[in-house]
C-alpha cells in the first residue's frame, strides 16, 4: 500500500520538525547588553510637565533607559484650539511648540502611542507633522493600541502586547536613531505593563529574578506618587485589595508576572 | 518542559513572521497562496484524479480495479477519492473538536508581537489554535495522493510542508499546531486508505458508490451531494461541526 510508504517518511518529517522547533527555538536569545539602572526611579526633574499657562501637557514623565526610552501619560484635554471648524477642546500639549521642543531637547525621534482611539492617533500625528515641517526635526508616531478595559489582559489589545511590540521595536533600534517616547492613558496601566515588560527584557540576563521583579514592581507603583499632583485629571485613585490607596495596585501586576517574564525571554 | 516548548514555539513563530512581514507584498502573496490558491490546487488535483486518473503514469498497473478499461480506472480512482474525502473530513473535524476543547488563542489574538499587513486576520476565529484543522488536511494530501503515484505523494508532501510553514509565517498558527494537525491528517488518511485496501466490505461499497457516478439518474443526486461536500469544504465544514455540537448537546 503506497499510502503507508508515504506515511512513514511524513511522520518522520513531522517528528523531526517538532524536534527542530524545540532545538532551534529553545536556544536562549543573546542578552540585551548592558543592563539598565532600575535601582532608581527614572525621574529627572519635573514629572508633570506644564505649558507657559500652567496647564498640564503630560504627567508621569520619566526615563526608562538613558538616551533611548522615555515614558509618559497621554495628553489630558484641558485647553482649546482654534480650528477651521471653530474653537475645539484640545490637549494643552497640542497648543504651540512647547511639547515638541521638549521632545526635541531629549533627542526623541519616535513616539509610540498606546491610546486606543484612532482619532487621538491622527490628531497626534498631525501635531508632529505640523512641527516637523516647520522645524525640519522629524518625529514619527507609531500606534500600538491598548484597550482601557483590557490593559491587564493577555490578548492583542493588552499592555502585555504593547510591551512585546515595544521590545520587538527597540531590539532593532540603533543608538543613532534617537530616543523613543512611549505614552498611554495616565502612564500607569497599559503603559505600566508595557514598560515592566521592557525593563524585564533588558535586565533579565543580568539581575537575579526576584530582585528584578521587585525593582520592576517598585517602578510600576511609582505612578501612585507621581500622579498625585494631577488631581483627577488623569483618573481617580482606588482602594487596593491590600488596603492601600493608589492609582495602581501591586495585585494588578503580580498575576501577569509569568507572562512578563515569558515575553522577556522571547 | 512545557514552558520550554511554549517558548520554542513562540520564538520560531516570531522569527518566521518577522522575516515575512518585512516584505509586505510577499506577505499578501503568502495569504493568497495559503488560503485561495492552495484550495484551488487541491480541487484541481481532485478533478484530475476524478476524470483523468488513467493519465497518472504507473497507477493503473498498480491498482487492480483500474486495469480493465478507462471507465474501470475512473471508478477505482473515484472510490479511493471518496474514501480519502471521508478520512480527511474525519481528520479535519477531529482536529477542530480538539482545538475547540483546548480553546487556545491564535497567535494574532495573543500578546505576541505578531506583524501583518492590514486586514490579514479579518474574519478569522481567534481561538482554537491547537491543533490546526487546516494542517490536518495538508497532512492528509501526500498520504492520499501517494496511492496514485509516489512522485505525486512527494510533490504534495513538499507543497504541504511549505504551506504549513507559510501558515506559521502569516501568524495564523504556532509551529506545533501545524505539526500536530499534520500528524492527525496523515494518520487518519492512512487509516482510511488501509481500510479501503484491506476491508472487502468498505472496498466494495466505495466501488459501488463510485460506479453510480457514471449512471443516470443516480449521478445527478451523487454530484449534488459532491457539490454540497465541496461547498462544505469551502465553509470549513462549519455545518458538520455545528451538527456535531448540536448532537453532543442533546446526548
Amino acid at each position: 500500500m503506497r499510502s503507508g510508504h508515504m506515511l512513514r517518511p511524513l511522520i518522520a518529517v513531522f517528528v523531526a520538525a517538532a524536534a527542530a522547533v524545540g532545538w532551534a527555538g529553545g536556544h536562549a536569545s543573546a542578552p540585551a547588553a548592558p543592563a539598565i539602572p532600575l535601582e532608581g526611579t527614572g525621574v529627572e526633574g519635573e514629572t508633570t510637565l506644564r505649558d507657559a499657562d500652567g496647564r498640564i501637557m503630560v504627567a508621569n514623565f520619566r526615563l526608562v533607559e538613558p538616551g533611548r526610552l522615555y515614558r509618559a501619560s497621554s495628553f489630558p484635554v484641558n485647553a482649546t484650539l482654534d480650528t477651521p471648524e471653530g474653537r475645539r477642546p484640545a490637549p494643552a500639549a497640542y497648543v504651540g511648540p512647547a511639547f515638541f521642543d521638549l521632545l526635541r531637547a531629549r533627542n526623541v525621534r519616535q513616539v509610540v502611542t498606546l491610546d486606543e482611539a484612532d482619532h487621538a492617533f491622527y490628531a497626534e500625528e498631525g501635531y508632529y507633522r505640523y512641527w516637523t515641517e516647520r522645524t525640519g526635526y522629524a518625529i514619527t508616531l507609531t500606534h500600538i493600541p491598548v484597550a482601557a478595559d483590557d490593559a491587564y489582559g493577555r490578548d492583542d489589545l493588552s499592555g502585555l502586547h504593547a510591551g512585546a511590540m515595544l521590545v520587538s521595536m527597540m531590539r532593532g533600534r540603533a543608538a543613532d536613531q534617537g530616543a523613543v517616547l512611549v505614552h498611554g492613558d495616565a502612564g500607569k496601566d497599559g503603559l505600566g505593563i508595557a514598560v515592566a515588560v521592557y525593563e524585564t527584557w533588558r535586565n533579565h540576563a543580568w539581575t537575579d529574578r526576584e530582585t528584578l521583579w521587585q525593582q520592576v514592581t517598585a517602578r510600576y507603583l511609582l505612578s501612585n506618587r507621581l500622579l498625585r499632583d494631577t488631581g483627577s485629571l488623569l483618573g481617580e485613585s482606588v482602594k487596593c485589595p491590600s488596603g492601600q490607596e493608589g492609582y495602581v495596585c501591586p495585585e494588578w501586576l503580580s498575576p501577569l508576572r509569568g507572562d512578563v517574564e515569558f515575553i522577556a525571554k522571547l | 518542559m512545557t514552558d520550554y516548548l511554549k517558548l520554542a514555539d513562540a520564538r520560531i513563530l516570531i522569527w518566521l513572521n518577522h522575516a515575512l512581514a518585512g516584505h509586505p507584498r510577499l506577505f499578501v502573496a503568502s495569504l493568497l497562496i495559503t488560503d485561495k490558491l492552495a484550495d484551488m490546487a487541491v480541487l484541481a488535483m481532485g478533478a484530475v484524479l476524478w476524470v483523468w486518473p488513467h493519465r497518472i503514469p504507473g497507477w493503473r498497473a498498480a491498482e487492480p480495479d483500474a486495469q480493465a478499461s478507462v471507465a474501470a480506472a475512473r471508478r477505482a480512482s473515484r472510490a479511493r477519492l471518496i474514501v480519502f474525502g471521508i478520512g480527511a473530513t474525519a481528520a479535519y473535524v477531529t482536529a477542530r473538536l480538539i482545538a475547540m476543547h483546548l480553546d487556545k488563542p491564535r497567535p494574532f489574538a495573543s500578546y505576541l508581537p505578531v506583524l501583518a499587513v492590514p486586514g490579514a486576520f479579518f474574519g478569522l476565529r481567534e481561538f482554537g489554535t491547537f491543533p490546526s484543522d487546516h494542517a490536518a488536511l495538508l497532512g492528509a494530501l501526500p498520504v492520499a495522493f501517494a496511492c496514485w503515484s509516489m512522485a505525486l505523494g512527494w510533490i504534495w508532501a513538499v507543497a504541504a510542508l511549505l504551506l504549513l510553514a507559510l501558515r506559521v509565517a502569516v501568524a495564523f498558527h504556532y509551529p506545533y499546531d501545524m505539526i500536530a494537525g499534520g500528524l492527525i491528517g496523515a494518520v487518519f488518511t492512512a487509516a482510511a486508505m488501509a481500510l479501503y485496501d484491506r476491508n472487502a466490505r468498505v472496498h466494495g461499497l466505495a466501488l459501488a458508490v463510485a460506479g453510480r457516478f457514471a449512471r443516470r439518474p443516480h449521478a445527478y443526486v451523487l454530484y449534488g451531494l459532491l457539490a454540497a461536500g465541496a461547498l462544505e469544504f469551502a465553509f470549513h465544514f462549519s455545518h458538520v461541526l455545528a451538527a456535531l455540537l448540536w448532537l453532543r448537546a442533546r446526548l
